[in-house]
């Protein structure tokens, strides 16, 4: 047996413990909280895929994009080594929006599956029903408020008008995503809901299809921005020239993650700022 | 001896020849009857003039050329009218794993009753490994030829023949009978886990990227990263390629020569063979693991003209077992071509590169990646109408980092298995290095004449690009041989 060299060791072992030092320090700064929701729009192709990122780290993603594009994108909005998110919310069943579930939770611990529809359940992940009503508490005072669809509702509607469509609040700032919906349904929620649709940044339903964004819909929401999320010439077309003529007649600033990648709101809860990849 | 060697040399360059004739044009029986006829003249002369060796030679290569027209009249021809079915339910064994694309995954299908195999198109939803038996209905249809982005047409149907693949099936309605245990399966779950401790270890894309240095694991990069590594003339470091099989050569023969060196060589062989088989790479990675053998064992042995007619000769089984290779396999070609780089080059560069660089690790990896690369690119310009003009400074800052990162991400894979918060930890420094290879593909992509497009153009100019090559590799070999002999 060689005599070990106890004089080097030391160096090798002081060396290491610096470097885990460091990485410790680093997974502390990291996930230390903030004073900011942050709510990006990934830039995953066609599809829908959004993260949201509370003050204290709460991670909630509505709808994975259609493949493993979610993965490097996610992966560019979250720091390396933080591999897990606390919900994933399955909005309907169209693989556009589910596609890269399988691949999330290949990649990323995730800790509950939520949806209205319970077909879209992955046997391998804990699930949790929502229906119009629920209140989805993500801490610091952001809420997310389920609008649609109602326990009753959901086993009679088709694919897109089943879109699970809520609005997250935090302080003064409100958005308000609608996944697939169609016009029809947009106009059923602003008889129910009225006034409480308007927002600051609404997703556009439906990749901005013509079938969507109903003129008197976007005229009570009102948002300031209007975010699009479609892949670089898709072949549907979307969003179509007449979708975006009627957002812009409400005065909505539009932002496409086809044209600027991936797009990040941050806000304390009174002042909201975006910035884009391109 | 040297005369047997020649010998030797041109039948083989003659049965390839033969053989990629053949694979374009048909050769008719008066032809071969005529070539027969003149190689037995030049033969016979050849005793005449006892002095000429170019007749023998001559009669060689012709000889070579006829069993290369006789082997490949053997070949049964494809009868794509089989795949006009339409609408169709068969039974059969999954004879590949998966690979994924965005929509749909595809693998190799070999239905009962029919000697071709099928390649399959599914939804994602569903998992199958090799071996399962499944029932698919779908629609049946041919391989059509298209045009490829840089206006070329692509051979669809001749890519899919050289694997024995007939036609396409999209699978409307898939069933799984029967799980396909067999002896690889713990093998298969073994790389699937190990492939997902490195993924839960590192984000994507370092993640994908890590598998593909370590397995050559071929799924899930990104559309856009992939073209880039094309541009920068690094695409071969995503395949599985006589350079990481002759890393895990290395490793295995390092770790079982305590146990003597005839056990440490059928352990190496084994351990090779299961990995190759694992990788999922198929026979192209078979073939590319042996080339790589030969190489490591030419380097090590320092007689690249020997190891060069070993290569030659081990190409030429390869192409006589599957004639379809020798034309339609660009990834065949280039491990070929590459490996008489690596075994060529440094007699080549060796006396030009020394003068200036003083170190022997960059002085040799310098050699080696000037010689894959002149044997290359002609062969790639032709293929692909592409040339990387970035891909020598790229090559030379991005390869030395292959064989850390290999190491580095088998160590992470197997740290994984055992705990993924301690791979987490382990993973930052290989992510920085990951990191910063993906930067400088993007950097080297991003130059303004990064990859320019020649287009088409006749096979003889590659003839003309060779010639020169061939001859200096011979020269220089034939020098270093010289100098070899006379230290001695």
């Amino acid at each position: 047996m060689p005599r070990i060299n106890w004089k080097i060791w030391r160096w090798y072992l002081l060396l290491i413990f610096i470097f885990m030092t460091t990485i410790l320090w680093s997974l502390i700064w990291v996930k230390k909280p903030t004073n900011y929701l942050q709510i990006s729009y990934l830039d995953i192709g066609q599809g829908d895929a959004i993260l949201i990122d509370t003050p204290h780290h709460r991670q909630l993603l509505i709808d994975t994009g259609p493949n493993r594009r979610l993965l490097t994108s996610l992966s560019s909005v979250l720091p390396f080594f933080d591999r897990s998110l606390d919900l994933a919310l399955i909005t309907h069943q169209d693989l556009d929006h589910r596609g890269g579930l399988k691949d999330l939770i290949k990649n990323y611990q995730v800790d509950y599956e939520v949806a209205s529809d319970k077909n879209v359940a992955l046997p391998d992940l804990a699930f949790i029903p929502i229906y119009r009503g629920t209140k989805i508490d993500l801490g610091d005072g952001v809420i997310f408020e389920i609008l649609s669809p109602s326990a009753r509702e959901v086993e009679n509607l088709a694919s897109n008008d089943g879109s699970v469509t809520g609005i997250l609040s935090y302080g003064q700032t409100k958005f308000l995503f609608t996944a697939d919906l169609p016009s029809s349904r947009e106009r059923y929620l602003v008889n129910q809901f009225g006034s409480k649709l308007k927002v600051d940044v609404l997703k556009v339903s439906h990749h901005g299809s013509k079938g969507s964004s109903d003129l008197g819909f976007l005229q009570v929401v009102k948002p300031t921005y209007a975010v699009i999320s479609a892949g670089q010439n898709n072949r549907y077309g979307h969003p179509t020239t007449e979708t975006l003529d009627r957002i812009k007649s409400v005065g909505a600033e539009i932002l496409r993650t086809d044209q600027s990648g991936t797009i990040q709101f941050r806000t304390d809860g009174q002042e909201l700022s975006f910035s884009s990849a391109k | 001896m040297i005369f047997a060697r020649h010998i030797f040399f041109f039948s083989l360059t003659g049965i390839l020849f033969g053989l990629a004739v053949t694979n374009w044009h048909s050769v008719n029986l008066a032809l071969g009857l005529t070539l027969f006829f003149l190689g037995l003249a030049l033969f016979g002369l050849g005793f005449y003039y006892q002095k000429s060796k170019w007749l023998f030679l001559l009669s060689a290569l012709l000889g070579g050329l006829i069993f290369g027209f006789w082997r490949s009249s053997l070949l049964v021809s494809l009868d794509y009218t089989r795949c006009d079915i339409g609408e169709i339910t068969l039974q059969g064994q999954v004879k590949s794993e998966s690979t994924d694309g965005d929509f749909y995954q595809r693998l190799n299908f070999q239905a009962d009753q029919w000697s071709e195999k099928i390649l399959v198109s599914l939804p994602r939803d569903q998992e199958f490994k090799y071996g399962d038996r499944l029932i698919i209905s779908g629609l049946l249809r041919r391989p059509s030829n298209f045009m490829t982005d840089q206006g070329r047409e692509f051979d669809y149907q001749r890519y899919l023949a050289k694997d024995n693949v007939l036609c396409l099936l999209t699978a409307k309605q898939v069933q799984k009978i029967d799980d396909g245990n067999n002896l690889v399966t713990p093998f298969f779950k073994l790389k699937t886990n190990f492939l997902l401790a490195i993924s839960r270890a590192l984000p994507e894309p370092e993640s994908t990227l890590l598998g593909g240095l370590v397995l050559g694991a071929k799924s899930g990069l990104d559309q856009d990263l992939k073209q880039a590594y094309t541009k920068v003339g690094l695409s071969h470091i995503l395949v599985l390629s006589g350079y990481n099989i002759s890393l895990v050569a290395a490793a295995l023969t390092g770790v079982s020569l305590i146990f003597g060196s005839v056990l440490s060589f059928i352990f190496t062989t084994l351990g090779l063979a299961i990995f190759v088989f694992v990788s999922g790479g198929g026979a192209a990675a078979v073939r590319a693991g042996i080339m790589g053998v030969i190489a490591v064992l030419a380097r090590s042995l320092g007689r690249p003209n020997k190891a060069g007619l070993v290569l030659l000769l081990t190409a030429t089984i390869m192409v006589l077992l599957n004639p379809r290779l020798l034309n339609f396999d660009l990834g065949f070609q280039l491990s070929f071509l590459a490996t008489m780089g690596i075994v060529y080059g440094p007699a080549m560069f060796k006396p030009r590169v020394e003068r200036i660089l003083k170190s022997n690790f960059w002085s040799e990896t310098l050699v080696t990646t000037l010689g894959a690369l002149v044997f290359t690119w002609p062969w790639l310009a032709y293929a692909t109408g592409q040339v990387s003009l970035v891909a020598l400074p790229a090559n030379l800052l991005v390869v030395p980092l292959v064989s850390p990162l290999m190491w580095a991400g088998l160590a992470l894979g197997a740290l994984g298995l055992v705990s993924s918060f301690l791979a987490l930890l382990f993973a930052w420094p290989i992510h920085l290095v990951l990191s910063l290879q993906i930067y400088l593909v993007w950097f080297f992509a991003a130059w303004p004449l990064a990859e320019i497009s020649l287009g088409q153009f006749s096979f003889l100019w590659l003839l003309i690009f060779y010639g020169p090559i061939i001859y200096w590799a011979i020269r220089a070999n034939k020098k270093s041989n010289q100098l070899a002999r006379a230290i001695k």
